[in-house]
């Protein structure tokens, strides 16, 4: 297990996949609050001449809080993304290369390399979403004021972090009947807006991965919801069957084809 | 050590393997041969423990492959055709992690010793990205041989490798067997697979056409043609007693040396022998043509 653990950190680091998600994440973070308190009021002075501050200010939550929210949905609209694509070829890749022959032939076992990669990458997915929600919590509250809590925003990132690991198993399972990185990320990504669809139209958002992120949502807002416990047990669930799953298929493959 | 029995293998529609029989004993050097997509990497893949065949008995070292729940459960190393290695990580990295599993553990400077022996210990630190192909190949058969098993299946171990490379492995081969292992290995190359096989298998269109020793193969193969030579030049009215002498097929001069072919049933040297003293010809030397490995393949998988 140490090695593989040691093998999937590497990889991280040195296909730059760590790098690239931490990147994207931190300029969201700080792009944001710019937005907010320079560009965005700019823009709608110019593109409405006669508005006053008081009318744009009415528009923008220009706040510490209003720029989180402002991240958040950057994040749940774009950070997503980069997310699935940066770890979607995590199995899809290595069984269309065939790069798992050796290791299997080596006497490893599935449940290790399955299970470093998904420690791996959610122990980093987790510590990103953190950090990037404290970076936008300082910079908006240096450029705002500061008037939320640090611990609510440690939080909302663990909570978002969750909802990337969700993304994170669903993308390795994909990857067991996908050999094409991309179109596992394509089907990661549809899938989970899909839930997001569910989860919105019929109001099922405390029953699915989705919820973690209304929730986050919620505790800004100052709504504990009552529900998260719910919502956060069934998240774990679902990663654990998901990954369950990815593992049956991987037993049952056979290996080195063509 | 190996033991198949009617092994299928099909591929949607195709039928790769079409009831495959090989036997490769304990401490033996198997060489398998066959033209370009007979069925040699496929029943490797499956002798490996890593595709599952459609019908048919596998013992591998007493173990049935289609009892097996993962590769590792059978004790052997294995090269496959075309190795993949992560990139991203060094050659001693590689060796690292793969030498580290639950089930066997390399004991240390086990590493360093293959690295040298697979001639890559000035490039343990580079990324294996960067390798040429038979680097790979190398660091291929290090890791084969990583976990000292008792068996070895190598799919075309030195088709990549240059002059030099491919002594060593056929050297390593050799090692092995007197190591006491077993090794199963593929090639092309028929000269290597002569050099070192003690038994050969030949497989056409996913079946098994000969499976024999190479000392009985040569034998079962010799032709009735000898290579004669004389002391002085050879007299056409001595060719003409030859050529007309019982068991005598017929007789070519090229210079010194009288090329005998024999008829069927009088190939034997004493029948030659008899014809040259009744004649009371001087000679230098008589020998037997030896049939080349790749004489007997092309003559064994003809029209097939
Ligand atoms: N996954 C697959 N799907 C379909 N056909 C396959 C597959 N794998 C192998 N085959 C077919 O099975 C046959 C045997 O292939 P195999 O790779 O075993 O040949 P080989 O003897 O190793 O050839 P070579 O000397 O070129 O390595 C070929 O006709 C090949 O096209
Ligand atoms: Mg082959």
């Amino acid at each position: 297990m140490k090695s593989d653990i040691i093998k999937e950190l590497r990889m991280g680091i040195r296909t730059s996949r760590f790098l690239v998600i931490i990147a994207s994440f931190l300029f969201f973070a700080i792009l944001t609050p710019i937005m907010m308190k320079y560009i965005l009021p700019q823009l709608l002075h110019n593109q409405f001449q006669g508005m006053n501050e008081a009318s744009i200010s009415q528009m923008i939550d220009m706040s510490q809080k209003g720029a989180l929210l402002g991240y958040m949905s950057d994040l749940f609209e774009i950070g997503t993304i980069i997310v699935v694509f940066a770890l979607s070829g995590l199995l899809a890749q290595e069984i269309k290369e065939n790069t798992l022959v050796l290791p299997i032939c080596s006497g490893k076992k599935l449940l290790s390399i399955v299970g470093s990669k998904l420690l791996v990458f959610s122990v980093f997915l987790i510590l990103a979403s953190t950090l990037g929600m404290v970076i936008s919590y300082l910079y908006a509250g240096i450029l705002f004021s500061f008037d939320i809590g640090l611990w609510p925003v440690l939080v909302i990132g663990l909570l978002y972090g969750g909802y990337m690991i969700f993304l994170l198993s669903l993308a390795m399972l994909f990857g067991t009947f996908i050999k094409n990185a991309i179109g596992t990320g394509f089907m990661t990504l549809g899938f989970s807006l899909f839930i997001y669809f569910i989860g919105s139209y019929f109001k099922l958002h405390t029953y699915l991965p989705s919820g973690l992120l209304i929730g986050a949502q919620g505790i800004l807002n100052n709504q504990a919801d009552q529900n998260l416990g719910i919502t956060l047990a069934l998240f774990l669930i679902m990663v654990f069957v998901i990954s369950k799953i990815t593992l049956i298929r991987l037993e049952n493959k056979e290996w080195n084809e063509r | 050590m190996i033991e198949v029995e009617g092994l299928k293998k099909s591929f949607k529609h195709f039928e790769a393997l079409q009831g495959l029989n090989l036997n490769v004993r304990q401490g033996e050097i198997y060489g398998f041969i066959g033209k370009n997509g007979a069925g040699k990497s496929t029943t490797m893949n499956i002798l490996a423990g890593l595709s599952k065949p459609t019908s048919g008995e596998c013992l591998v070292g007493g173990i049935k492959v289609s009892d097996i729940i993962q590769a590792s459960d059978l004790d052997l190393g294995y090269l496959p055709e075309d190795p993949k290695f992560y990139p991203w990580l060094s050659a001693c990295e590689t060796l690292t992690y793969l030498g580290d599993s639950g089930t066997h553990r390399i004991k240390p400077g086990r590493i360093q010793e293959i690295l040298e022996w697979g001639g890559l210990d000035k490039d343990k630190h580079r990324r294996v990205g960067t390798f040429s192909r038979g680097m790979k190949q190398r660091l291929g058969i290090c890791s084969a041989i990583l976990h000292d098993p008792g068996l070895l299946i190598l799919d075309e171990p030195s088709s990549a490798l240059d002059p030099q490379g491919r002594n060593d492995v056929l050297h390593l081969i050799k090692g092995l067997k007197d190591m006491g292992k077993t090794v199963l290995f593929s090639s092309h190359i028929l000269n290597d697979v002569e050099r070192v096989c003690d038994r050969i298998g030949i497989i056409a269109s996913g079946r098994m056409v000969l499976e024999k020793s190479l000392k009985d193969l040569e034998h079962s193969h010799l032709q009735p043609v000898y290579d004669v030579t004389f002391e002085e030049k050879i007299t056409e009215e001595a060719q003409k007693c030859i050529k007309s002498s019982i068991g005598v097929l017929s007789t070519e001069i090229k210079e010194q040396v009288m090329v005998i072919k024999m008829e069927d049933g009088h190939e034997s040297i004493l029948t030659l022998m008899q014809i040259l003293i009744d004649n009371n010809l001087k000679i230098v030397g008589v020998s037997r043509r030896k049939p080349t490995l790749e004489d007997i393949f092309i003559k064994e998988v003809h029209g097939l």
